[in-house]
């Protein structure tokens, strides 16, 4: 489902909520705009919808932080007091402190950024230089032994620094890591058997930790997503749960209005009761064909309702051969159906008992609205609208009916 | 300019029967108002016999252009011709622009059969005269540098554009006819006296003054 068509049902929906608030009655001048937070809050940010998705995230979260305090273990705990104690046996010992002290560095950028973003392969190409630099700092002999504290702690900074992109990352990066480890060996001319075979235990008790660390953190990620689908998928569920009540709601309250008027005429004019030759019928037909088109015109999304639902009005009168006018002037706040509903029902009863001509009007200010109509029309009937004041005046063959809205403060 | 003298008109209007309409509007007023000239540039109002017309009745969009011809209207004020801008287009924005140029009035097409022929007449006679749309613009203008309106005035202008008929203003706002001509009249001199100088907008002050429809302290 595309963007837009959510975009304009949640609208609607918004709308909808604000229609019931304005309903309540506390104001019929109350103007739409933003939702009731409370009653949309409720909706979005239940525990229900952040719900397993989030607890996932939480423990990837603490995943993370051990990978840090493990990270930061080895580097203090372990690495400086081997560093120190085989100081005087290094090939160089600034090597191994500078080694050191970038590892570090990197270590405390992962600390502070749980997303590495741009900085994830410049600070993969430090981790692995510095590796590389320590591991040469080592005299050939003791290539494979605690003196080469890089081999044990780099696979940590492998899981920091690659802990989204899958297991097999990971694996590749332990991977080239025991292959430089390797390599090294067999350059500088120890690659015997013992030596081998000490790699080879070294390698399966540090990197089988590491393995595990990153297949958690693998797992961890998937359920997270996963459950942000399902949350978000139950979050859409709801909405159109919450959509279709409105429309339904919005459906009954039409049939409700429509009820009150047009279905006694129907009654009548099929029980015989109304003539459709009489003059009076013909124009209660009319009336209740112009709130019909209005009715079918309130549901639409459009800029500037109230002057849509008017040219609803002004069409049937059109099509009865009336020559309509519409001048508009001045801005207008938004209005409520309810208002707007008001304004244009005594409008909508003069234009369809107007004999040739009408002109329609509507001035707006910042705290008031009026929908004027003038016709060559017989004194309109008064109609009560509620919240609106309605006024008519007669002159020679011309009726003047004007429908006025302020705003309440 | 006296309203004893036959009063003369040019006629800019790039659609003819428009052009038509207005020449009979003019010729079956009493008295008639005598149409020099015609067509559908703005050269006619420049050249004689159009040049020499008491009054221009200007459309705003000649040829295919959709942007307001502004500019023409501005060169015709400067040179102190009456201009009325007679136009398809009702909005307030452009009505009230062309009333800050220094258009004596703003009609649209819809209104020409009521209007036209005494707009001309008011015109050639430095008399205001605000017909409802442009009545519409002022009762409900909101920009910042518009003259001050007594709300009654306010309400005389939105209601004249509403019902078109300055009895039925009076009936509904309990004044006399003459009174809602005068609040009228009072709000279209104090929009002349704002904004942008031009030939036209003096006169039509000067006249009002003369004529003692407003008071040089009420400006």
């Amino acid at each position: 489902m595309s963007r837009g068509s959510w975009g304009g049902r949640l609208a609607r929906v918004r709308r909808a909520w604000v229609w019931r608030d304005g309903g309540a009655g506390a104001a019929v001048g109350r103007i739409g705009g933003q939702p009731n937070p409370a009653t949309l809050s409720a909706e979005t940010d239940t525990p229900a919808a952040r719900g397993p998705g989030w607890t996932a995230a939480t423990y990837l979260r603490g995943l993370r932080l051990a990978t840090v305090l493990i990270t930061f273990a080895g580097l203090l705990g372990l690495a400086l007091p081997v560093i120190i104690a085989h100081a005087e046996v290094y090939r160089s010992l600034t090597m191994e402190l500078v080694a050191f002290g970038v590892l570090f560095a990197v270590a405390v950028f992962c600390a502070v950024r749980a997303d590495p973003g741009r900085w994830r392969w410049p600070l993969l190409v430090l981790v692995f230089g510095s590796a590389l630099l320590a591991l040469t700092g080592v005299p050939p002999e003791l290539v494979v032994s605690r003196a080469e504290w890089s081999f044990m702690l780099l696979g940590w900074f492998g899981i920091l620094l690659l802990l989204d992109k899958g297991i097999g990352a990971l694996l590749i990066f332990l991977g080239v890591h025991a292959a430089v480890n390797l390599g090294q060996l067999v350059l500088v001319g120890q690659a015997n058997r013992a030596a081998l075979v000490g790699l080879l235990i070294a390698g399966v008790t540090v990197f089988g930790y590491q393995v595990a660390v990153g297949f958690a953190a693998v797992m961890l990620h998937r359920i997270a997503a996963k459950a942000a689908v399902a949350a978000r998928a139950e979050q859409q569920r709801r909405t159109a749960t919450a959509i279709a009540a409105e429309l339904q709601r919005d459906h009954q309250e039409r049939y409700a209005a429509l009820s009150r008027t047009a279905l006694p005429l129907l009654v009548d004019l099929a029980s015989g009761r109304a003539d459709p030759g009489d003059e009076l019928v013909r124009r209660r037909a009319a009336v209740e064909a112009a709130r019909m088109r209005r009715l079918f015109a309130e549901g639409d999304e459009v800029a500037d309702p109230l002057l849509h639902e008017l040219a609803a009005c002004i069409d049937t009168a059109q099509r009865q051969g009336v020559s309509v006018q519409l001048a508009v002037r001045g801005q207008r706040p938004p209005l409520d159906l309810a208002v707007r509903r008001a304004l244009t029902e005594p409008a909508l009863a003069t234009l369809v008992a107007a004999a040739s001509t009408a002109r329609v009007t509507v001035v707006g200010s910042a705290n008031a609205v009026t929908v004027s109509v003038v016709a060559d029309a017989p004194e309109p009937p008064v109609v009560r609208a509620d919240g609106v004041e309605v006024t008519n005046l007669v002159n020679a063959d011309r009726v003047w009916v004007e429908a006025k809205w302020r705003a309440q403060n | 300019m006296a309203s004893a003298e036959l009063i003369t008109a040019v006629v800019v209007d790039d659609h003819p029967a428009i052009v038509a309409g207005v020449q009979a509007w003019c010729s079956l007023a009493d008295p008639p108002i005598e149409v020099l000239a015609t067509g559908p540039t703005v050269a006619e109002a420049w050249t004689e016999p159009g040049a020499s017309a008491d009054v221009v009745v200007l459309d705003l969009h000649l040829g295919n252009t959709t942007q307001p011809g502004y500019g023409d209207l501005t060169r015709l004020v400067d040179a102190g011709r009456q201009v009325i801008v007679y136009t398809m287009r009702d909005d307030a924005e452009t009505a009230l622009t062309c009333v800050d140029i220094g258009a004596f009035a703003y009609l649209t097409k819809a209104e020409g059969q009521t209007h036209l022929v005494a707009a001309i007449r008011a015109a050639a006679n430095n008399l205001p005269y605000t017909p409802p749309a442009l009545a519409g613009a002022i009762g409900t203008d909101t920009r910042g540098n518009r003259p001050r309106l007594a709300p009654r005035e306010q309400d005389v202008l939105v209601e004249w554009f509403t019902c078109e008929s300055k009895e039925m203003v009076a009936q509904k706002l309990g004044l006399s006819a003459r009174t809602v001509n005068t609040y009228i009249d009072r709000v279209r001199i104090k929009y002349a006296n704002v904004g942008r100088a031009a030939p036209t907008k003096a006169a039509l002050v000067a006249r009002a003054i003369q004529d003692g429809l407003v008071a040089l302290e009420d400006l």
